[in-house]
């Protein structure tokens, strides 16, 4: 019984806050301000509308949206590939020394990189355009990829491989025709992540990026918030909006999302 | 055997090159890159100077710097104990009640962006709109009080990060484990003390460990939201070492920064292998 009320209250912890901003949310601001804790006496809606237009969340959406998909586009053609070779290669040591290379770039800080990385891009007029950006984050999220992908082929069979050798396949017939449709799950998983990841990617964005018409959401709110930052109703709003997409995406695959992250126990 | 080793690797190659290359050219090269600019002297554009060890010298004589490590080094305990302790909590009652549907929830916070969790957290703590007023202290904007306020914030949308790789773990234990010490009228905290923990000993070593690394890493919470005040009371390292290189045009402080950073980061990864290797035990 005991167990239970410390879990309920652990659920209320984590509800709370999420409540005072859908809450503040559907209210006006003269009635947040007089009352930000109880339910609105008549919920509205113009604050998301405000939100998506005054803090301009459409165009933020498309720049956040090719940043995910193109970064999830790149891990699936890089790291997933990298991570299956690291799985099924029988040289050990070259396969050992090269994972645990990865392993020591998911401690390895951004803040060590970004320095030079933002010089070169600048020089190279590769700020503020989206594919550098893009390249930085798979660059980035391949190391928790690898590993990640690397569990689930090494539970594939050696014999379906050999097999299909044994029939004259080439090694990329075999990775695309039998390996990938057999790791599904776990190509979902990581593409999930990897596609969160990038959504609510902040450092990254605010270094290489300044115009305003390229902002992911992550920035384009953060800038808003100098703006706007009386208007709570409106910005509660907008918080929300910027999450929507990743919390639909959550609502469905939660299991992947917390399998792929509880199992590497990294955060990227 | 030499010659078939070799004959793998060719054929592994194509798989492996590209994200190889990238990320030498994106992680490696620069990352170096950042060690060897800490040895120089640059404003960002014009020329570049070598000064040896001078920019170590100025940031451990700058109190900037000192008292941006001391206020990592408080966010680094307070992580190390309070989220985990909640973390292992969570894990060892849902293992006890079956109440794993709750798992869902608990993770939620986790996968919202930090932003978002900054703006939640500074209208709950804005002391005219938000829940502060009713205490009547603005948290965020009194020194004293900023930094805690910070992390408790990060904290919320942490912990269940950890409760869901404990649990995890937890899962892999056989439960016949269990079973049997119930049956020989163990209770249920001393299950835990007895079972729980050693077994999953590893992941708990291994996040705290992760945990030293990324504390000493935390950027966006600050900058989001007090970036660095009141009266600096919230700078940590990776701000100062951001203002350095992208608006005080002191390039080389800030690689020295970066090295710093790095430092507590390896000499983590360094205290992992020693502990791994010496067999983890609890």
């Amino acid at each position: 019984m005991f167990q239970k009320i410390v879990l309920l209250i652990l659920l209320l912890y984590s509800f709370f806050p999420l409540y005072i901003c859908i809450n503040a949310s559907l209210k006006t601001l003269p009635e947040l301000f007089t009352d930000p804790i109880s339910l609105p006496q008549k919920p509205v809606i113009e604050n998301y509308i405000n939100a998506f237009t005054k803090l301009k969340i459409g165009q933020a959406y498309i720049n956040s949206s090719i940043l995910a998909i193109g970064t999830i586009i790149g891990i699936l053609l890089t790291a997933i590939p990298a991570a299956y070779a690291l799985a099924k290669m029988k040289t050990s040591k070259i396969s050992n020394t090269i994972i645990t290379y990865f392993f020591f770039c998911t401690t390895i800080p951004a803040q060590l990189s970004i320095i030079p990385l933002y010089f070169t891009f600048a020089k190279l007029k590769l700020t503020n355009s989206l594919i550098p950006l893009i390249l930085i984050h798979i660059a980035g999220f391949s190391p928790f990829s690898i590993l990640l992908m690397r569990s689930y082929f090494v539970k594939i069979p050696d014999e379906l491989i050999e097999a299909a050798l044994v029939d004259g396949a080439s090694m990329w017939q075999i990775f695309w025709r039998i390996i990938i449709p057999n790791t599904k799950p776990g190509i979902i998983t990581t593409s999930i992540i990897v596609g969160m990841w990038s959504w609510n990617s902040f450092m990254l964005p605010l270094t290489f990026i300044n115009k305003e018409n390229l902002m992911p959401v992550t920035v384009a709110l953060a800038m808003a918030q100098g703006k706007w930052s009386v208007h709570w109703e409106m910005m509660m709003a907008g918080a929300l909006l910027g999450a929507l997409p990743i919390i639909i995406l959550f609502s469905f695959l939660h299991r992947g999302f917390i399998e792929g992250l509880a199992s590497t126990g990294l955060k990227g | 055997m030499k010659t078939r080793n070799n004959k793998e690797l060719i054929q592994y190659m194509p798989f492996l090159l590209p994200t190889l290359i990238l990320n030498l050219l994106i992680v490696l090269f620069p990352s170096i890159s950042t060690i060897l600019l800490s040895l120089f002297e640059w404003s960002g554009f014009g020329k570049i100077k070598f000064v040896g060890i001078k920019n170590f010298i100025s940031i451990f004589s700058d109190n900037l710097v000192i008292s941006a490590i001391l206020h990592n080094i408080i966010w680094t305990i307070i992580f190390l104990t309070i989220p985990v302790i909640l973390g292992l909590t969570v894990a060892e009652l849902l293992r006890r009640t079956k109440w794993e549907f709750l798992q869902p929830f608990y993770f939620f916070p986790v996968i919202l962006p930090t932003v978002v969790v900054c703006f939640i957290w500074g209208f709950i703590y804005n002391p005219v709109y938000g829940l502060a007023k009713y205490l009547g202290i603005a948290i965020l904007g009194n020194p004293s009080t900023a930094l805690y306020g910070l992390a408790f914030a990060n904290i919320w949308a942490w912990w269940g990060f950890l409760g869901a790789v404990f649990y995890s773990a937890v899962q892999s234990i056989s439960k016949e484990l269990y079973e049997s010490a119930s049956l020989d009228g163990a209770s249920g905290w001393q299950q835990f003390r007895y079972i729980t923990l050693p077994q999953i000993a590893p992941t708990l070593v291994f996040m705290e460990i992760m945990t030293i690394i990324w504390s000493f890493q935390v950027f966006d919470w600050v900058w989001l939201t007090t970036q660095g005040g009141p009266a600096g009371s919230t700078e940590l390292l990776a701000t100062l070492l951001y203002k350095k290189a992208f608006s005080l045009y002191k390039v080389g402080e800030a690689a020295a920064d970066g090295v710093l950073i790095s430092m507590f980061g390896f000499l983590s990864v360094g205290l992992y292998f020693y502990l791994s290797k010496r067999g983890i035990e609890v």
